[in-house]
């Protein structure tokens, strides 16, 4: 046993109290205080702690109130702040180490607690001969939680003051062998009680339906839009409640994948319904893409205020305004979609599809052909199309041929993440790697005209509503012509990014896997 | 990492005190904070109770390869308030410093690990013009100089800004700011007074004389712990906040 950082169990049958008075008459520990406390325990809906093996989690004690970035298992601190408001995103932290690390964790997405815990507490400390801690031990008994039902549990917090690993080693071998403390099979983090607020159990936005190559494609296609419809459903209560901006980011997706896929595979599902459907997917994306918009640019804004010089920043305040007035009026207009009866009779439409008897769908020509064989022809041509649109596109072609160029490819990538898992790892890794090299640079390009195009929209409404003054449309401008400068500059950067994904060497990996049988 | 050093080529003029009590405030603002006791008389590392020894002393710490510095970190007895202690043997550490490779940027290279852990690294200096003051001042973000009152310590400041000037370390932004003041005495106020129409880049907060800073090594604490209401301790957090007000 080598334990520095330990959450540890105290033997079931030793008294809280019992096993205090041992340690302190056993051991050189001075007790500090004792109080009742709550730890709060976050992560974010797709728990992005949690896959890095970290945890939030708040201490409140009174009025006292500590946010801690921690190991999972063990415990071991890695940031600390005491709080004086609650921490919901990574800015709302000071500027700093934590809240930098924090951001590269989470990035966009809220802190929503995943269970809780009332404890009471012991803070205990080993000292040194010059009177400093050297290891900190907290002994505590879990008054609820889910524990509770099965019995009382004793936990001990152990922490090595940094530079004295070996002095917490002792302690820890001294817990655990003479008074049978054992590690946490699993994190208090995840046996206290959990929140009351919706948190699904490893949600991951990405698609993982496992195919099978021989499967009936109109099968394995509901597989897949099953798993789809899932994604929107549990995306919905997060977007309707606004916690953060993925949620409708995730829900947008969903939908959009599902509208590609239908689109492209022709002859899986009867005609009528695609038609049908596609349509209504289509009205679903329009009904989000401002909204969307809003999100992406608000994300953005300091970054984009420090593009101004400094003494014009002030001047993009009125469109943050007016941006944020935007947002929450079309965030109502999307609670009204999706209350509206057109909203549910898709739903229903979609639901009935996926559900249709197999006699129903039999009489698509495609539906009964193995999968594999309607995603190659999907994917080939998909890829030709990339390969015709993209090898005429030269430094002075318009900007829009670089967005269909990027929409073909995005269809290419949603069909990639759909049936990829018909095909060989490394080579559909491969394949999506190339094709991610190719959209980030199509998307750094197109977003630049986007954004651009975008504030021109916005510099106009806000004039025509008298929002800001000249100075304000004077900032704007300027931002607009920062990002057009950029995105001539960008621009040059394409023919030759295009030329590596045109290579032969590519053009014979995309023909090996979707132009003859599968690999 | 923003990297400051209380520094004064004058002794006596309360660096250690600053050091400590700055150190402190940072720490208990949210800010992983490292203070660093160059001194080879231990003070900084005698208040925060942490014992002034380096395995293998200075040789080891600066001759061995990246990470070195990081082994050697202790932790305080304050939430994110870490200290890399003194050592007697930092009394040659102008020889073994000489004797390395790039002899004046040795101690930036050394803290540049702590980067990602630490948004403040404070270095206590010992009061000198040597090789180990042109690697602090080449290290440093911000050199804070404390000054008392007197003729002398003025003409230490002089004699500071000339070696920052000989020695080409220009990049550094240099923060005086008076220290220790007596204000029964006409001398102290007259000096604090004037001495910012010649020096406009000196820091308006005033760190008066007072027994309670004293009682750091009785306490073997900085003042804001234990007299958080006291005069000192209202002055060092206000210092900070010039400080970073001004950065």
């Amino acid at each position: 046993m080598s334990l520095k950082h330990a959450i540890l169990t105290a033997p079931g049958d030793r008294f809280f109290d019992e096993i205090r008075q041992q340690l302190l008459a056993r051991l050189p520990l001075e007790e500090q205080r004792t109080r009742n406390l709550k730890r709060i325990w976050y992560d974010t809906f797709d728990s992005r702690l949690r896959k890095n093996g970290l945890i939030i989690e708040q201490i409140e004690h009174g009025q006292e109130r500590w946010l801690l970035l921690r190991t999972l298992g063990s415990g071991q601190l890695q940031f600390q702040i005491q709080l004086q408001k609650t921490v919901k995103f990574y800015d709302d932290l000071p500027e700093g180490v934590f809240r930098n690390k924090l951001r590269r964790l989470i990035k966009y997405r809220a802190l929503l607690p995943v269970s809780s815990t009332d404890a009471h507490n012991v803070e205990m400390i080993m000292s040194d001969v010059e009177g400093k801690a050297i290891v900190r031990l907290d002994i505590e008994n879990v008054e609820n939680g889910q524990q509770a039902r099965r019995a009382s549990r004793t936990y001990a917090w152990l922490r090595a003051v940094r530079g004295h690993d070996k002095d917490a080693r002792k302690l820890a071998t001294y817990l655990t062998k003479k008074l049978g403390f054992k590690p946490c099979d699993i994190d208090p983090a995840l046996l206290g009680q959990p929140s009351s607020q919706f948190f699904p159990q490893d949600y991951s936005a990405k698609l993982s339906v496992k195919l099978k190559r021989k499967e009936k494609a109109d099968v394995a296609v509901a597989r897949v839009l099953n798993k789809l419809l899932q994604l929107k459903r549990v995306n919905e209560p997060g977007m309707l409640k606004k916690v953060d901006t993925e949620f409708l980011h995730d829900y947008r997706i969903a939908i959009r994948q599902s509208r590609s896929l239908l689109a492209q595979l022709s002859e899986v599902y009867p005609a009528q319904q695609v038609k049908r459907l596609k349509k209504e997917f289509a009205w679903l994306s329009e009904r989000t893409s401002d909204l969307r918009d809003y999100d992406v640019f608000l994300l953005k804004f300091e970054r984009y205020e420090k593009e101004l010089p400094w003494d014009m920043r002030e001047h993009l305040e009125p469109l943050r305004s007016y941006l944020t007035k935007s947002q929450k009026l079309k965030q109502q207009q999307l609670k009204r979609t999706l209350a509206s009866a057109r909203y549910r009779r898709f739903m229903e439409v979609w639901e009935g599809l996926l559900q249709a008897p197999e006699q129903t769908r039999k009489r698509a020509a495609n539906s009964q052909k193995p999968v594999l064989e309607v995603a190659n022809q999907a994917m080939w041509k998909v890829y030709r199309k990339i390969m015709k649109q993209g090898l005429v596109i030269t430094n002075d072609s318009p900007i829009d041929e670089l967005h269909d160029l990027r929409k073909t490819g995005k269809k290419l990538r949603y069909l990639i993440e759909c049936f990829g898992t018909l095909y060989e790892q490394k080579y559909i890794s491969q394949v999506a790697e190339e094709l991610t090299a190719l959209q980030d640079v199509l998307g750094n390009l197109t977003d630049l005209d986007v954004q651009k195009n975008l504030l021109a929209k916005w510099a106009d409404e806000m004039q025509h509503a008298h929002v800001g003054g000249e100075q304000s449309q004077n900032a704007i401008h300027t931002l607009e012509h920062i990002l057009a400068k950029r995105e001539d500059k960008k621009k040059r950067e394409f023919v030759d990014c295009f030329a590596g994904f045109a290579r032969d060497e590519n053009r014979k990996l995309f023909k090996k896997l979707f132009g003859n049988k599968a690999v | 990492m923003k990297i400051f050093a209380t520094y004064n080529i004058k002794g006596g003029v309360g660096k250690t005190s600053t050091a400590v009590n700055l150190s402190w405030v940072s720490a208990v603002r949210g800010q992983p904070t490292v203070l660093w006791d160059l001194d080879p008389q231990g003070a900084a590392s005698f208040y925060y109770r942490v014992k002034a020894k380096i395995k293998g002393g200075t040789e080891a710490l600066i001759n061995q390869k990246k990470g070195a510095l990081e082994k050697v970190i202790k932790g305080t007895d304050y939430p994110n308030l870490d200290m890399i202690p003194a050592d007697f043997s930092y009394r040659n550490m102008d020889v073994i410093l000489s004797e390395s490779n790039k002899p004046e940027k040795r101690l930036r290279k050394m803290l540049s690990p702590l980067k990602g852990q630490y948004d403040v690294a404070m270095l206590d200096c010992p009061p000198s013009a040597s090789l180990l003051s042109e690697n602090v001042i080449f290290a440093s973000d911000v050199l804070l100089v404390p000054l008392i009152p007197t003729q002398l310590s003025l003409r230490a400041y002089q004699q500071l800004k000339r070696f920052c000037r000989d020695k080409q370390l220009d990049d550094v932004v240099v923060l005086p700011f008076f220290s220790m003041v007596d204000r029964r005495k006409s001398l102290h106020r007259d000096i604090v007074e004037h001495f910012g129409e010649k020096h406009p880049e000196v820091l308006k907060t005033v760190i008066g004389y007072a027994s309670v800073v004293e009682q750091m090594g009785m306490h073997r604490a900085p003042v804001g712990s234990f007299a958080p209401s006291s005069v000192p301790a209202r002055l060092f957090e206000a210092l900070w906040d010039e400080i970073t007000l001004r950065l």
